[in-house]
This record gives structure tokens, sequence and C-alpha cells, in this order.
């Protein structure tokens, strides 16, 4: 997804002396402002949540499972989703609360004879 | 569609003891049908439409999985009374038939568990994935043509050309119907390099890798030379079986 050069500073972040040196690197590395390697690193973070939160938020199966045409779609719905579901008071599962789903689904399965 | 494969243990125990039956194998691998005929109902078997397995003298077990359209061989041995006596010490072990996916989904074609649980089941899904992408893609011949798409709904990928540069791109994740979201993963970046290499025969350090810009779901692949048609495809996955390499492109994590 392509991004607008950021026109004022609306985020000022402390970090540390090690992701700075990786920002100031990576910038220099790529030939890319800052700003737009911190606007990609957040798509892609988002993106890679996607599987986990895609049951808890409600998506469907296409959500997650984009063509290169259809990936700038997928950073857009997770954030809507979020929004709704943090509206309605709930929040990302835990490890614990994922595992526990598996474990509710693996008894549910009913085996076959044989 | 592979349809005919040996199960994980008949791998791990049975093939590297086999001489004789070794060619035999090959012959029964060649032929991707699940259908079996010929020989009689294994008189060891605690499932149905378990049959023996003939081969020479060797002697052995195979079970058509109709759910899956498969045909599994379960045991076999160079030796036709040993063949059938170890068949029937698995059967009665209850390690005689492939790990699989007891929810196994019929209609989403779909396993439900999560990757690692059920090695029979993912050894089938990882050959069926780069299998079928082989059946789709390994027909396109060049830059003249357009872009090509294997999609069953779980896995993607695309191949195209320009001039003499390929490009396939791999969409990094596994996605399963609703139903089956635990199985639902992202491939490392050792599984993405072998659905390549098993798909065009090269080394990936002569191809070049790049992620596109805000996509995490993609990797882009650059290479020279094409895919493997899909009959290249299944003598190298029987080259490799035989030899004693079982290990498919996906893998649990």
């Amino acid at each position: 997804m392509p991004t607008k050069p950021a026109t004022k500073p609306i985020k000022s972040i402390r970090m540390s002396e090690e992701h700075q040196d990786a920002l100031r690197l990576l910038s220099a590395y790529e030939s890319k402002p800052e700003t737009a390697l911190v606007e990609e690193a957040l798509d892609l973070l988002v993106q890679s949540r996607a599987l986990a939160y895609r049951h808890a938020l409600g998506l469907p199966h296409e959500a997650v499972a984009p063509t290169p045409e259809t990936v700038h779609e997928v950073v857009p719905r997770i954030r809507e989703a979020m929004r709704t579901a943090l509206a309605g008071g709930a929040h990302a599962p835990s490890e614990d609360e994922a595992k526990s789903r598996l474990r509710e689904r693996a008894r549910a399965a009913e085996p076959i004879a044989g | 569609m592979i349809a005919r494969w040996p199960t994980g243990r008949c791998v791990q125990d049975d093939l590297p003891e086999l001489r004789q039956t070794r060619a035999g194998l090959r012959g029964f691998l060649e032929q991707q049908h699940p259908a079996w005929s010929g020989t009689e109902p294994f008189d060891g078997a605690t499932r149905a439409d378990t049959f023996t397995f003939h081969n020479g003298n060797g002697r052995g077990a195979v079970w058509r999985d109709d759910r899956r359209g498969v045909l599994w061989l379960c045991s076999a041995s160079d030796r036709h009374d040993e063949g059938y006596d170890r068949a029937r010490a698995l059967a009665s072990d209850r390690r005689l038939y492939p790990q699989l996916d007891q929810a196994y989904d019929v209609d989403g074609r779909c396993a439900t568990v999560p990757w690692g649980e059920c090695p029979d089941e993912d050894l089938l899904e990882a050959l069926r994935f780069t299998g079928g992408s082989s059946e789709t893609l390994g027909h396109l011949a060049g830059a003249d043509q357009d872009p090509t798409e294997f999609d069953n709904g779980i896995g993607w990928i695309r191949l195209s050309a320009e001039a003499d540069v390929w490009t396939m791109a791999i969409r990094r994740n596994l996605v399963y119907p609703d139903a089956a979201s635990p199985r639902s993963r992202w491939l490392t970046n050792t599984e993405l390099e072998r659905v390549f290499v098993e798909l065009t025969g090269q080394n990936p350090d002569d191809a070049h890798f790049w992620a596109p810009p805000h996509n995490a779901f993609h990797i882009n692949i650059h290479f020279i030379g094409g895919p493997l048609s899909p009959g290249q495809w299944l003598t190298q996955r029987i080259d490799a079986l035989l030899a004693g390499h079982a290990e498919q492109a996906l893998r649990a994590p």
C-alpha cells in the first residue's frame, strides 16, 4: 500500500538506542525516509496478527487470504474490526485463551471408528 | 493430484529395508490413482478397503482412503510370509494405518487439527499443495502466456514470466475455512524456499527473493529457467523418497 509523506509530526515516540540504530541503518540501506519505514512496519505488524486475530474479530476466510491486488484491504478491515471489538469491551485473546479454544475444539471433535 | 503414497511409518521403517520391492514401489507411485484391484482383502485388516500389496515375492498392505481419494501403502516387505506377518502385527499394534485427522472435513477438503498432530495428514497436504501447484503452473511455457495461479482454497501461488525472467509469488500463510482455523499458520522461510525448489528444481541461491512493501502475505521470487512440468515434479518426489529424503516442502513448524 503506498504511503503519503507525513505533513506534520503527529506522535512522539521514545525508542531504545538499539531500535533507533536499526531505523537509521534501514533508512540508509533502503534509501527510504524513517517515517515510511515505520508506516510500512506497522502495516506488516497488523498483517502478521491477522491469523491470530481473525477468529476473535469475526473476520471471514477471505480477509486473511489476499492476493497481491487485495492485500491493501486487509489492514483497514482488521483496524475496523479492532475498533468494533474495543467498543464492545473485547481485547485480543491471550495465549492461554487461544489454547483453551484449541482444547475445546479437540474435545468437540467426534472420533470415527477404525 | 497425489492419490498414492506410503505412510510415514512405512517410509521410516519399511523403505530402508526394501531391495527387490523398491523398483515395484516406484511403479506403484508412478500410477497416481486411488483405484486398486487384482489382490485380495488383507486378512489382518481392521478397516474396510484394506488389500494385500504384491510385488514379486514382496508383500504388504494397502488401504484405500475414500474420504481423501488416496491409496496408502501401509506396509511393504521383500518377503512373502514375513510381509504379511508384519502387516498383521502392525494392525494389531494400531500402527498399520496412516495417522490422519479424524475430523477431516470432506466438504471443505481439509484437515482441521494443527500441523504436527497428524503427520500423514500433513504429508498428504504438503504433496497436494506442491503437486497441485505443479499441475497448474507447470504448463506455463513463457512470457507469451498470461500469468497463472494455483489456489486450493488454503494456499496460493502465482507464476508469470516477462522476457526471460520468471516471477513466482507465494502467499506466506495457509488459511483454512472457519471450522479449521487452528490449522491456519504462516509458512517459515525454509518452507517457502522448499516450495520454490520443488516447483522449479532450482537452487534458491540462484534466485532473488524479495518482499513487497506493505505486504506480509506474499514473497516474490525472480528466477531464470521456468517451472518443472508436473511429470518432472512427480519423478523428483519419487526419486527423493526412494533416496531416503522423505521431507516435504510444508512441514509442521
